[in-house]
């Protein structure tokens, strides 16, 4: 089955970009296809749903999600591998898909997205007829 | 409060030594430092350590305290592709274990683990001996 997700993100997916003098952190994510539509699992660590927002518009499939920080902005560290912060991330989908029916489903900070394909983009078995 | 520059070279909590003593796996690709990554302060007798760790169950995670040394170790489960194909693939999965050895002796009896929407906060209390303590100076 052909690829036919198309990553906007240039970044590496853990670096941070700056935008609007805030933080972004890029969630990592997996994306899997099936012949019915496509399944985004991020990791969306410390988010909960109703800081989630998920849009779909113009081809473009964005999660956007608050986090908000859990120490004192001065707290000093021993040892600080990961920033805490807004994760932010665009996906264009060139398939047809219904971004209406998208399902969402965040649980212990991980998000499950279902986005369907349209009827016409499904897979299709064609019946192969012996002559 | 220690700091990283205050420590001694022994006390292991510099960012090379967490390189050689990570027992990150390779399966799945995890990071080199080890995974998870962590965040770790401390204030007055208590120190606090906290992993990322989204998708990872409570049954499939496992916490351990020996003297000086916390692990944080488990399982997280890849996606299963059932019947269709995998058009992206960033998050590891697969076994994982991380050691680190804290700047202070802890009393395993009164550790705390908390997973919370994918957040694990870990809070050990420094063994009696390492906590700060006020010394009365007498003039004479």
């Amino acid at each position: 089955m052909a690829t036919t997700t198309i990553e906007k993100q240039e970044a590496h997916p853990t670096a941070p970009e700056l935008i609007d003098d805030s933080v972004r952190y890029t969630p990592l994510v997996d994306i899997l296809e099936t012949g019915d539509g496509f399944t985004f699992y991020a990791d969306l660590p410390g988010v909960k749903a109703g800081d989630l927002d998920v849009t779909y518009e113009d081809d473009t499939l964005t999660i956007e999600a608050k986090v908000q920080p859990r120490q004192p902005r001065d707290q000093e560290y021993l040892l600080k591998e990961y920033g805490v912060g807004t994760f932010s991330r665009s996906f264009i989908i060139n398939a047809p898909v219904n971004g209406e029916a998208i399902r969402a489903e965040l649980k212990n900070g991980e998000l499950k997205l279902f986005v369907p394909k349209t009827e016409a983009a499904k897979t299709r078995k064609i019946p192969i007829k012996a002559s | 409060m220690a700091r990283l520059s205050d420590l001694f070279a022994p006390l292991p909590l510099f960012r090379d030594d967490f390189v050689e003593r990570a027992l990150g796996t390779t399966l799945g690709g995890f990071a080199e430092e080890g995974f998870p990554s962590l965040n770790i302060w401390d204030a007055n007798d208590k120190v606090f350590v906290e992993a990322e760790l989204s998708g990872v169950a409570p049954a499939d995670l496992d916490v351990s305290v020996a003297g000086a040394d916390l692990t944080i170790s488990g399982n997280r489960k890849a996606v299963d592709p059932a019947n269709g194909t995998k058009a992206r693939q960033e998050r590891p999965s697969g076994q994982f274990s991380r050691t680190v050895t804290l700047p202070w002796e802890t009393e395993a009896d009164k550790v705390e683990a908390v997973l919370r929407d994918g957040v694990l906060t870990i809070t050990l209390t420094k063994a009696v001996q390492c906590r700060p303590k006020k010394v009365t100076v007498r003039a004479t």
